[in-house]
Order: structure tokens, then C-alpha cells, then sequence
């Protein structure tokens, strides 16, 4: 009667054993990557717990074996348990764009984060916009403007040199990085490649400070200065914004500035305030041929998927002067991919 | 007085999600389709003229469009509908969206596409509220229309409409609406427009109407008669 008791316990401590594993396989709740677990002999594993596990963690019941027809002796080795289902993918983290609709938010691209941006206008504008995170400290990106225009002479209308091509650096500090409350900082540099339009040289580079701050879950608020400089060369036009004979110290400093609000999860409303330059061919006043415009733009960006984002809004170029006329309505779709910092992680 | 109060109160608190229909005949509405829903239509009138308008509605607060139709004319003196690619967007809030009994509001701006020589740039706002069997609609538009170098700046004109369903026939509605449009000829202007006429939801994503249009400076004979459909098609 003993040996037969004996043989019982032998069975379920067996049995116990053999659970042991799958269990560990189930992960932690809320875990979706278990940590690799040295001392687990299957290699698979999560984090121990700080809490005990509720119990839909890992029944036993749901992990067991079927059971056999015949309990193997208590000696035997235990049965190998059914592979662990895949976990599930983690949600990547939510990403904060690097730009309002025009204007740039003092938040950086996290490290390894490729950023595209694609857009159409009414007025024949195309943008693309390609960036990539370097090191959660820094930005990278190479991008096509629609903002930069030129005009014959002061009365008639300002038209878009397209295509004009544009390099970006940003560097800075993350929200709340220093101390709490602190907004992201960036420093940005842009500028663009020498673009030959009607027999006119020009160039344009913007050194940029933002910061940008968090209101809570829903709201979010950008501001900052850009120092300008732009250059336009071709008959007998040759001059620039920082040539103080023409050009005060205060016609290349802009502020600008912008405002997210989310009203659904999915949805954020944007409205923002940026210059941009414009030529002017045929200006005889120096001050003319190059002048900073404002722009007032607001839309809607919708997120489609995790990885992708549409957007749409209007935009009224020289919006001092309201001219509705002007005003453009603009479609851009957003596409942000983790894979590269996954792959990045994997190699690690 | 405590009865109209009363009255009052529950007809407000009758309002249900909006409606989908961003027009009326001509003016548009503060309606905002759900998020992700897609909306076209189409119209033919009895000169032959035609209109299509797409629209996809964007997290549940906004709405862009891209469209073609004739509504604008040339008057040299004779009058000739020119054919004009617009594209629109809207923001808003829909009805309730802030407190009870508040109208839905938007506010749109459409744009000519490209850069002709007879351009339109039109912004406005407007309010919508259900009242019981009505639909009422009124706001303000702000018209910007140039003529090659020709632009004599904007300019700000009402919009109202009125939609009915009658209890008795929940599928059929009764529109009429006036509003302003850019006409052409000599310097740019504006000529009101007003419509009114049917519409019956044949399908539960599609309706069909039938509309009268009367323009400022013409006789009832030049009354224009047009066949629209609509296309709702939610995700």
C-alpha cells in the first residue's frame, strides 16, 4: 500500500516537472518578448515575475500533454511538452513626427527609425520627405521642398521651383530628458542644393531651434526661430540675405510654431506657422529679390495603420495678404518602419 | 412656454450620428462621414453638363475631396459653364460633439487644381443641426476668384438650406438651399445660385436625386433640371 502511494506521488511530481517548461514558455502577461532564461533547459523563457501570476497565465490544464495511456515509471524522463506558441509581435512605440505640416517639431526620430513622407498639392506641389533617426540623439534626412517659389516681378504671382532638393540634420535632447517637464529640444540645419531655374542660381539653408512640448496625452505645442539665408545669382542680380546692404540681421530671423491636438486616438488635428523664401526676378529694390513669406497650414494626420499615416490639410501661402486664391489643399501619405532598428537590435 | 421649452429640448435630443451627405443641392453641410468612410457622386443635367465629386473622410474629423463639375460660369455675355478640377477639405465636429444641442460645424476650403487662368478659392463655415424630421443648414462663405491678373479680392456671402424627411416617408427628402458662386465675365464676380428637389435612398448606400437649379440673371425657362446620384460606402 505504501509502494503503490509512493508511485502516486512519484507520478505527479513527474508530471509537475514536465509542466514546468511550457509554463515558463506562456511569458509574463504583458510580455510579449520573454527574456531568454539561462537556467530553463528548453532555452525558452520570460522575466520572473515581480507579481504571482494570475492563473490564465499557464493552466496547466491548457499546457499538459494529453495524457498517456500508460504513467511512465517515476524513473523515466519526463515527455518533451509541445512547442511554445510564437509570441506575439510588441507593438512598436508610438513615434512623434518630426514635423507639423510645414513646420519642425523639436521632437527627433528614435534611433534606426526610417521616416517617409509623400505628398500632392492643388497647386502642382510634390514633397517627399526621407529621414532616418540616428541614436535617439540626432536626425538624418534628404527631402524635395514645395515651398521655395519665385515670381517675376513684385505684382505678378509667385510660382514653385520644382524640383528643389534639400538636405537635414537635426540634433537634440528628448522630452523630459534632463528633468521633468523639460520639452524636446532640436537644432536644425537645412540646406539645399544649387538649383538652376530660368537662368537664376539660388540657394537657400535655414538653421532652425525648436522645442516642443507634450500638454498632456492630447494636446502638444511647437515653437521656435529659424535663422535664413538664401542666395540668388543670374544677370544682374547677384545678392543674398546676408548682404547687410540690402538685408538687415532681422529679415533672416522667423519665428514659427505649431499646435497638435488629438481629439481620437487615431486622429490629431495640426495647425502651424512657417516662412519660407521667394525670389523675385525682376525686383529692381535689392530688398525684393528675396524675402521671407509666411505660411499658415492646418489639417488632419489619420493613422491607417501602425506604419502608416494619411494626411490633408490646407495651406495659404503668403497669408498675410489672405489670398484665398492661393490657398492649397494638400494629400500626403506618411510611412514610418521599425524594421531597420529591429534588425539593428538582432545583430546586438 | 414651459410646453415649446419642453418641445424644444426633445427635438434637440432627437439628433442621431450625422448624416453622411456632405451638399445639400449646391451648399455644402457640417455633416462629416465616419471615420474611414468613402463617399462619390455624380450628376448629369438636362444641358449635358456633368459633376463628380469623391471624398474619404479622415479619422472621423475631417474629409478630402477631389472633384470636377460645371457650377462656375463665363457671362461674355452670353453665359457657358466652364468645366473646373477642385479639390476640398474639411474639418469639423460633428453634432453633440462639445455639449448638448450644439450644431455640427465645419469648416472647408476648395481649391482649383493647377494653376489655370480662371481660378477659384472658396472657404466656409457652416453649421448643421437635426431638428426632428429637419435638417438645417447655414453659414458663411468667403469667394476669391481671379481672372488671369484680374482678382478683385474676396468676397463674403451667406449659404442656407433645408433639408426634410417626413415621417412617412423616412426614405425620400425634401432639399432646397441657396448659396453663392464665382462667375466669370469681364471682372470676376459672384451670382447667387438656389435648388431645390428629391432625394429617395433607393439603397442603403446609395441615393438618388432629382434637382432644379435657378441662377441670378435668368428666367425660370433657363431653370436647370439634374439627376445625382450619391454613394456612401462605409468601412
Amino acid at each position: 500500500m505504501k509502494r503503490r502511494h509512493a508511485s502516486q506521488i512519484a507520478i505527479v511530481i513527474a508530471g509537475a516537472l514536465a509542466l514546468i517548461p511550457a509554463a515558463r514558455g506562456q511569458g509574463t502577461p504583458g510580455d510579449p518578448y520573454p527574456q531568454p532564461d539561462a537556467g530553463s533547459a528548453s532555452g525558452s523563457g520570460s522575466a520572473a515575475p515581480p507579481a504571482p501570476p494570475p492563473p490564465e497565465v499557464a493552466p496547466p490544464p491548457e499546457v499538459a500533454p494529453p495524457p498517456a495511456p500508460s504513467p511512465p515509471p517515476a524513473s523515466s524522463p519526463a515527455p518533451s511538452p509541445a512547442p511554445a506558441p510564437k509570441p506575439p509581435a510588441k507593438p512598436d512605440p508610438k513615434i512623434d513626427m518630426p514635423v507639423v505640416l510645414s513646420a519642425p517639431t523639436g521632437w527627433l526620430l528614435p534611433a534606426a527609425v526610417i521616416y517617409s513622407r509623400t505628398g500632392l498639392d492643388t497647386g502642382g506641389g510634390v514633397v517627399s520627405d526621407n529621414r532616418v533617426g540616428l541614436g535617439d540623439v540626432a536626425e538624418f534626412g534628404v527631402s524635395t521642398l514645395d515651398q521655395i517659389r519665385d515670381k517675376e516681378d513684385a505684382s505678378s504671382a509667385a510660382d514653385r521651383i520644382q524640383p528643389y532638393i534639400a538636405a537635414t540634420f537635426r540634433m537634440g535632447v528628448a522630452e523630459s530628458r534632463l528633468f521633468d517637464a523639460q520639452p524636446g529640444l532640436v537644432l536644425g540645419f537645412r540646406k539645399s542644393f544649387e538649383r538652376d531655374d530660368s537662368g537664376f542660381k539660388s540657394q537657400i539653408a535655414e538653421l532652425t531651434l525648436v522645442a516642443s512640448k507634450h500638454l498632456g496625452s492630447r494636446a502638444a505645442v511647437h515653437f521656435g526661430a529659424a535663422f535664413w539665408d538664401a542666395s540668388l545669382q543670374g544677370e544682374a542680380i547677384d545678392t543674398s540675405l546676408h548682404d547687410r546692404s540690402a538685408h538687415a540681421l532681422s529679415d533672416q530671423i522667423r519665428p514659427f510654431g505649431g499646435v497638435e491636438l488629438r481629439p481620437f486616438e487615431r486622429s490629431v488635428i495640426l495647425v502651424d506657422w512657417s516662412y519660407a523664401p521667394e525670389f523675385c526676378y525682376q525686383c529692381t529694390a535689392t530688398k525684393d529679390q528675396i524675402r521671407l513669406v509666411p505660411e499658415l497650414a492646418w489639417g488632419v494626420r489619420y493613422q491607417v495603420a501602425d506604419w502608416m499615416y494619411l494626411e490633408s490639410g490646407v495651406r495659404v501661402p503668403e497669408i498675410q495678404n489672405a489670398k484665398l486664391l492661393d490657398a492649397e489643399i494638400f494629400g500626403r501619405v506618411i510611412f514610418t518602419t521599425w524594421a531597420l532598428r529591429h534588425a539593428v537590435d538582432r545583430l546586438k | 412656454m414651459r410646453r415649446i421649452a419642453i418641445t424644444a429640448i426633445a427635438i434637440a435630443r432627437t439628433a442621431a450620428a450625422d448624416p453622411p451627405l456632405d451638399h445639400v443641392v449646391t451648399a455644402p453641410t457640417a455633416w462629416l462621414p465616419a471615420d474611414g468612410t468613402a463617399y462619390g457622386s455624380a450628376s448629369l443635367d438636362h444641358r449635358g453638363e456633368t459633376a463628380i465629386d469623391l471624398g474619404y473622410a479622415l479619422g472621423g474629423l475631417a474629409e478630402v475631396e477631389l472633384g470636377a463639375d460645371h457650377d462656375v460660369r463665363a457671362c461674355e455675355p452670353s453665359c457657358t459653364p466652364i468645366l473646373e478640377e477642385r479639390a476640398a477639405f474639411r474639418l469639423g465636429a460633428h453634432q453633440d460633439a462639445w455639449f448638448a444641442g450644439m450644431p455640427a460645424i465645419a469648416l472647408g476650403v476648395r481649391a482649383t487644381i493647377g494653376t489655370p487662368a480662371r481660378r477659384v478659392g472658396e472657404a466656409y463655415l457652416v453649421a448643421s443641426r437635426v431638428l426632428a424630421f429637419a435638417r438645417v443648414h447655414a453659414g458663411v462663405e468667403a469667394i476669391d476668384a481671379g481672372d488671369g491678373a484680374s482678382r478683385p479680392g474676396v468676397v463674403v456671402r451667406p449659404l442656407a438650406a433645408l433639408e426634410l424627411v417626413p415621417p412617412q416617408y423616412p426614405k425620400t427628402t425634401v432639399v432646397g438651399d441657396i448659396a453663392w458662386l464665382a462667375r466669370f465675365g469681364g471682372a470676376p464676380g459672384t451670382e447667387w445660385i438656389a435648388g431645390w428637389g428629391v432625394r429617395y435612398q433607393a439603397l442603403r448606400w446609395g441615393s438618388i436625386e432629382l434637382d432644379v437649379r435657378h441662377r441670378e440673371g435668368e428666367g425660370l425657362a433657363q431653370s436647370t433640371v439634374m439627376v445625382r446620384v450619391n454613394g456612401v460606402w462605409a468601412r
